[in-house]
């Protein structure tokens, strides 16, 4: 949770929200809140339920169960057209008959808002995404990203309670995508705009976000501020898929000093804090982030907690990054990464079938729940 | 309901090259072209003067038709049924097509049903089947006497009989282009619509409507010149109030066997419905224009 948000109300609750489609579930117990001038963005692979999340707030969709609150308002019973959201669909669905004016202006001739006050409101949107001299155009004479800005300030101006945003920027470049964040953020933050964002692409969320809901298989496995996502994933599903993360399993261990320790073979994990779901004896997973691990050519191999043997298999250049898949000497294998700026001398002497001694802090150990893991007996 | 089998007449994918085109051109050399050139001469060949044919170049067919009150109400009666009855097609259109494109699966397939279901009878036993409920002492006025509203006479042979029946027959003519403009709405579009404030209403007039006018063309462009062309039905369900151009050639040739007036009769019908299906899809190109040639 965001320090300091806690005064600011929720703009939108979602509560306990189920929906199946014939029978299949495909939302189930979904609840989240975005405080005003918040952005919180539903992240997760196809098919996890984040558009139809959208759809529900929306009122597009009525959900099964739950409740979908707007300023602490039920608005279950509200239809669609009348809820005042904005929406940005994820191909855009400008109305094709319409010149790009018009399309900005839709939302307010449907409000009846008058001719000088929807011309000057449209006038307004364009120019927040920097498309004024285009108002005459029709949508297929517009660039994909000329067409997102339309679909954008229409969405925009009627200055909407709630803004939905589904993968706005799946369909353009990276360059293009980058430079749209950017700039959709700075409008959210100045605007104050509460908005929802579904992506599937984790970069964009943690750039993005203000909040992360991490979807899978129509729940939210863990909520929280990016750096909390990134840095202390609960769930083994968290950690592999934001970002890159190695998974030891293990017996959890009180160690001599009555510190714990996790007991995965050959390597002993140290880990800084068990969170109190986990007991010892019991079977755990521990993640580590490539860019925690620090390579040593060390000879002779020392040995102790936190650290372990391995082979360098490959290097895989990424640019900023290199990635250095290693190889236990009991065949597990394990991905470190290392920074262009800060190990450049290493990268260059990296050599296939080098053996380095790996090592990493104790905070980098993190005890997250694995349902994959349940049930595997450790030898 | 399916969109596949819509969309497959939409386009026929990248055939091109003349011969591939051939066969087409020759179809219709043999089956239009001559045909309406041959019509064309018999019309300005000949005339009929006291029973007896006069063979010469002669434009006397066409002048009878424009100096006699008779003919002309017969062109202008055939007209105003077209028209209307295309306008009563619109209208019956949108619930069946808007129930075909977006309705449930077996709604929609009981509608294509009733639709198509005409087809198979016979013209003549259809014809004879709305006799009986067009009658005066009909199922139409029974029904309308039985909620005990004003009963309007006989039905039959009426313009508007000639109205409801070629409505019935040419119904699908219209549905279905149109079903197959409005499935190919992006539903995120009127999805997108709600969103921003359009009611269902709105959603249908704001985005719907533009966007099938393409579909509602297509349906126009056969009804009309359709209905104008009709003769089964304007015989017997008009009688001898309401018959249309169509009977008036037949008459004309079979009953009086004047060949030549026939045909200028026959040719000011088709030079009339090409010049209205081209003033027509005109002005639908004219509201369309900004967008729907959008790949050219
Ligand atoms: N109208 C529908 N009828 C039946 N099933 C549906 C419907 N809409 C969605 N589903 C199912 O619900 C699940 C969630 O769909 P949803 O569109 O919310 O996924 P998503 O997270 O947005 O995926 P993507 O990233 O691919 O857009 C999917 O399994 C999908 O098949
Ligand atoms: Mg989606």
């Amino acid at each position: 949770m965001s320090l300091g948000g806690a005064a600011q109300p929720f703009d939108l609750f979602v509560k306990d929200i189920n929906k199946s489609f014939d029978g299949q579930f495909a939302v189930r117990g979904v609840s989240f809140g975005v405080r005003a001038g918040q952005l919180l963005a539903l992240l997760g692979p196809s098919g996890c339920g984040k558009t139809t999340v959208l759809r529900i707030i929306a009122g597009l969709l009525s959900p099964d169960e739950g409740d979908v609150r707007f300023k602490d308002r039920s608005v279950l019973g509200t239809p669609v057209h009348k809820r005042g959201v904005g929406i940005l669909f994820q191909n855009y669905a400008l109305f094709p008959h319409y010149s790009v004016a018009q399309n900005v202006a839709f939302g307010l001739r449907m409000r009846r808002m008058s001719g000088t006050e929807t011309a000057s409101r449209v006038r307004e949107a364009l120019a927040l995404v920097r498309l004024e001299g285009l108002e005459e155009r029709m949508p297929h004479q517009l660039s994909g990203g000329q067409q997102q800005r339309v679909a954008l300030a229409r969405a925009l101006a009627i200055k909407p309670l709630i803004l939905l945003l589904d993968e706005p920027f799946a369909a353009l470049d990276r360059k293009l995508r980058e430079a749209m964040q950017i700039e959709l953020r700075a409008l959210q933050v100045s605007l104050q705009l509460t908005t929802v964002l579904v992506t599937h692409d984790q970069d964009e969320a943690l750039t993005l976000a203000d909040e992360v809901a991490v979807m899978r298989d129509g729940w939210i496995e863990q909520i929280g501020s990016p750096s909390d996502i990134y840095a202390r994933p609960t769930s083994r599903f968290v950690a592999d898929f934001v970002g890159i993360s190695n998974f030891f399993m293990g017996r959890l261990m009180s160690g001599v000093s009555g510190e714990a320790v996790v007991d995965a073979g050959a390597l002993q994990l140290k880990p800084a804090k068990v969170p109190a779901e986990f007991q010892a004896g019991s079977n755990v997973t521990v993640a580590l982030r490539p860019e925690r691990l620090q390579l040593k050519i060390v000879e002779p191999a020392s040995s102790g907690p936190n650290q372990v043997r391995a082979r360098l298999e490959r290097v895989v250049y990424r640019g900023a990054l290199s990635f250095c898949h290693l190889r236990l000497e009991d065949g597990r294998p394990l991905i470190a990464s290392l920074a262009a700026g800060v190990d450049s001398t290493w990268i260059s002497e990296l050599q296939p079938g080098q053996i380095f001694n790996v090592s990493w802090d104790r905070a980098a150990n993190l005890i997250i729940r694995d349902e994959s893991a349940s049930g595997v007996e450790l030898d | 309901m399916h969109r596949r089998l819509f969309q497959s007449f939409g386009s026929a994918a990248g055939m091109s090259g003349p011969a591939l085109a051939a066969p087409a051109v020759g179809f219709l050399l043999v089956f239009l072209i001559v045909p309406l050139a041959a019509m064309l001469l018999y019309s300005v060949s000949a005339r009929v003067a006291g029973g007896v044919l006069v063979p010469a170049f002669t434009l006397e067919n066409y002048a009878r038709i424009f100096t006699n009150d008779l003919y002309l109400r017969f062109v202008i009666r055939t007209l105003r049924v077209a028209l209307t009855t295309t306008l009563l097609c619109m209208i019956l259109s949108y619930p069946l097509a808007l129930i075909l494109a977006h309705g449930n699966r077996t709604f929609a397939r009981i509608t294509m049903l009733i639709l198509v279901a005409p087809l198979l009878v016979n013209l003549v036993i259809r014809s004879y089947g709305w006799t009986i409920v067009l009658n005066t002492r009909g199922l139409l006025n029974w029904l309308i006497a039985s909620v005990g509203l004003p009963v309007p006479g006989q039905i039959l042979y009426s313009e508007a009989a000639v109205v409801i029946g070629c409505a019935h027959l040419f119904l699908p003519l219209m549905v279905l282009p149109l079903a197959a403009a409005i499935i190919r709405i992006e539903p995120s579009i009127m999805d997108c619509g709600r969103v921003f404030g359009a009611s269902e209403f709105r959603v249908f007039c704001h985005i719907v409507l533009p966007l099938s006018l393409p579909g509602l063309a297509a349906g126009s462009a056969l009804v009309f010149p359709l209905t104008a062309g009709a003769y089964v039905t304007p015989a017997l369900l008009g009688g001898n109030f309401a018959s249309l151009l169509g009977n008036l050639i037949e008459q004309q040739v079979v009953a009086a066997s004047n060949w030549p007036f026939g045909a200028a009769l026959a040719t000011l019908l088709v030079a009339i419905l090409l010049l209205v299906n081209l003033i027509f899809l005109k002005l639908f190109e004219r509201k369309t224009a900004r967008w729907v040639h959008r790949g050219r």
